[in-house]
């Protein structure tokens, strides 16, 4: 028997899509445990066979999802709790310890790895996986086209440089779906132009003796105060001229419907169809 | 040496480092282009990134490093031990607290002084407990583990309060505060934690004969007509503000109140008056240059400037442990 099982494991591991389409019935008792998974399953699942979502995504501060996620289980993505809730199909994100993934494997339950996406290419495909292990692929096709549609609509040529400066300094450089979001809407990124690849450290001088024209920065609350997020106030920074756009965490952390969101913000900074500033 | 001698080449020192610290960065700045600028008083990016960057970060160095290194030679000076080290016993741990404390639950943002005023009452606590725990014919012993317990309650009281944070990056803030760090501060700091820093360094250096007088045991002392509680809680009160000022703004960053004093020391003929003002000019000097040395390192992310204070440091505490011990014998 639990050959059988870690054979099936074993199945949704590697070949998933296509054990998925060999005919397998759609799991009825699905498990999210990071908040960007929670967000494609619930876009894609019918809501009777989701078991529990992480209880982030059931924060409006942190997700579009959170009113989709009313009534359901939350979990906080222990493998004791997921043990307990007996998931026949787990969805997790790279970033679930090696510990809690072992122990899930071990006990043969069937498990897909989300990673995380670098361009729109990765999320269409990831949403397409994720369907498929669903057994909701024309949910997911549609879905996909749909999304197309939108960000097709939103998409303008180049003007203006823009930035993406996170707390201790961090940006999005080349090869970030954040990049691409920027290309989309307008902004040529300046880091990226400056070679920074991936998620990357700039320096504030960099950033005084480059000045973009537009700062995009996460929203931050005023009332949290941290170290971290001091780099943002610097006096440097005020002294240049830099229109800043601040896009709440929620439309542009995860490869989900919910970057087209966040893409409308940064659109609508250029577009000037309404004035969104500090 | 004369200390007239050896401070002006302390103080000459501490400015040329200070200056070349501003020539160091993550930018190349066409320096003579923008010294043309700075004196036209014209504004580009380059006198930006000088004036709003590297001056005060040069500055707070100095300020900083002045606050421990004189911190340093007057505890030991008070206590009569030479490892009597604002980071050793855990004053600059309790003033980390005490900034955090004021710094996340956001009352440092409706007033800013409150931050380095939350790191001095978390210092001036910490030197009472060590007082109270070390008693006053403390032994080396005595201090150095009262000091393992001050450091140790307040590292986990820091810990707790960043973990209790609601702030997702509170948590990681830690090492900022354990290790200390110079980066991106603005003149702000300079202007609330500056004048504050001098307030401890006034009541430290005033009337420095005193440490000498104590320094011949405190009957003589007294007998010389040194008011012992008097000085006790000037010395206290003192290193509260230049210490907890200087944290509140940099972290903590230790040994430099160790090593300068103890380098010092026999250029100064032993005299504890004299080692006050050339400590305080050589803590400069080596904060300074640390600051320096973690610019140029070609690490992806800046090293904080305690990894390199403790990295000279700690062999200087443990070469001192030995030595006492051979004298002890």
């Amino acid at each position: 028997m639990l050959t059988l099982l870690r054979l099936a494991s074993f199945c949704f591991l590697t070949l998933g899509a296509l054990c998925a389409m060999a005919g397998q019935s759609a799991p009825k008792r699905v498990v999210s445990l990071n908040l960007c998974a929670d967000e494609l399953v619930l876009a894609l699942a019918d809501k009777s066979s989701i078991q529990s979502v992480s209880w982030l995504v059931a924060d409006p501060q942190m997700s579009f999802y959170a009113d989709e996620a009313g009534g359901l289980h939350l979990n906080r993505g222990g493998a004791e709790e997921v043990l307990s809730l007996h998931p026949d199909l787990v969805v997790a994100g790279t970033y679930t310890t090696r510990a809690t993934r072992t122990v899930l494997e071990d006990h043969g339950i069937p498990l897909l790895i989300l990673e995380l996406p670098e361009s729109l290419v990765e999320v269409f495909e990831q949403i397409r996986t994720v369907a498929d292990h669903l057994g909701r692929q024309e949910r997911g096709a549609g879905l996909i086209a749909e999304l197309r549609r939108q960000i097709e609509a939103l998409r303008v040529p180049v003007q203006w440089r823009g930035l993406v400066y996170h707390p201790n300094g961090f940006t999005n450089g080349a090869g970030t779906l954040v990049d691409e979001m920027l290309a989309i809407t307008g902004y040529e990124n300046v880091a990226s132009a400056s070679g920074v690849q991936g998620f990357s450290q700039f320096s504030l001088e960099r950033v005084v003796m480059n000045p973009p024209d537009v700062l995009v920065i996460n929203q931050v609350a005023e009332d949290l105060p941290s170290m971290a997020d001091q780099i943002l106030a610097h006096r440097a920074l005020k002294r240049s001229s830099l229109q800043i756009v601040e896009v709440p965490f929620k439309a542009w952390t995860c490869g989900s419907p919910a970057l087209v969101e966040g893409l409308r913000i940064l659109r609508s900074a250029t577009g000037g169809q309404e004035e969104i500033s500090r | 040496m004369k200390s007239r001698v050896l401070n002006t080449v302390l103080a000459s020192s501490a400015i040329v480092l200070a200056a070349a610290g501003m020539t160091v960065g993550p930018v190349d700045l066409p320096v003579g282009e923008m010294v043309g600028q700075l004196f036209a008083g014209e504004r580009s990016a380059s006198t930006i990134v000088f004036l709003e960057l590297r001056v005060p970060r040069g500055v707070l160095g100095l300020l900083v490093g002045a606050s421990l290194g004189l911190a340093g030679a007057a505890m030991q000076g008070l206590l009569r031990n030479p490892l009597a080290e604002p980071g050793i016993v855990g004053i600059s741990g309790s003033a980390a607290f005490g900034a955090v404390v004021v710094f996340y639950s956001g009352l440092a943002a409706l007033f800013s002084l409150a931050l380095p005023l939350g790191g001095i009452a978390g210092a001036f606590v910490g030197v009472m407990v060590l007082f109270i725990l070390s008693g006053r014919q403390a032994s080396t012993l005595t201090i150095v583990l009262a000091g393992i317990a001050v450091n140790a309650f307040a590292g986990a009281a820091t810990a707790l309060a960043l973990n209790l944070s609601p702030n997702p990056y509170a948590a990681f803030e830690i090492i900022f505060w354990q290790l200390g760090s110079f980066a991106d501060r603005s003149f702000e700091h300079v202007l609330f934690a500056g004048p504050l820093m001098a307030v401890g360094w006034f009541m430290l250096l005033w009337r420095p004969g005193d440490l000498d007088a104590l320094s011949l045991g405190e009957e003589t002392a007294a007998s010389l007509g040194v008011s012992l509680p008097h000085l006790r809680f000037r010395i206290i009160a003192g290193a509260s503000f230049a210490v907890g000022a200087a944290v509140a703004v940099s972290g903590v960053i230790g040994f430099v109140g160790l090593v300068v004093p103890h380098l010092l020391r026999p250029l100064v003929g032993f005299q504890p008056s004299r080692l006050l003002l050339s400590s305080a000019l050589g803590g400069a000097v080596l904060v300074l240059a640390a600051d320096i040395f973690v610019r140029v390192l070609p690490t992806a992310t800046e090293l904080k400037i305690g990894v390199v204070t403790a990295i000279v440091g700690a062999p200087f505490f443990l070469l001192l442990i030995y030595r006492l011990r051979q004298e002890e014998v």
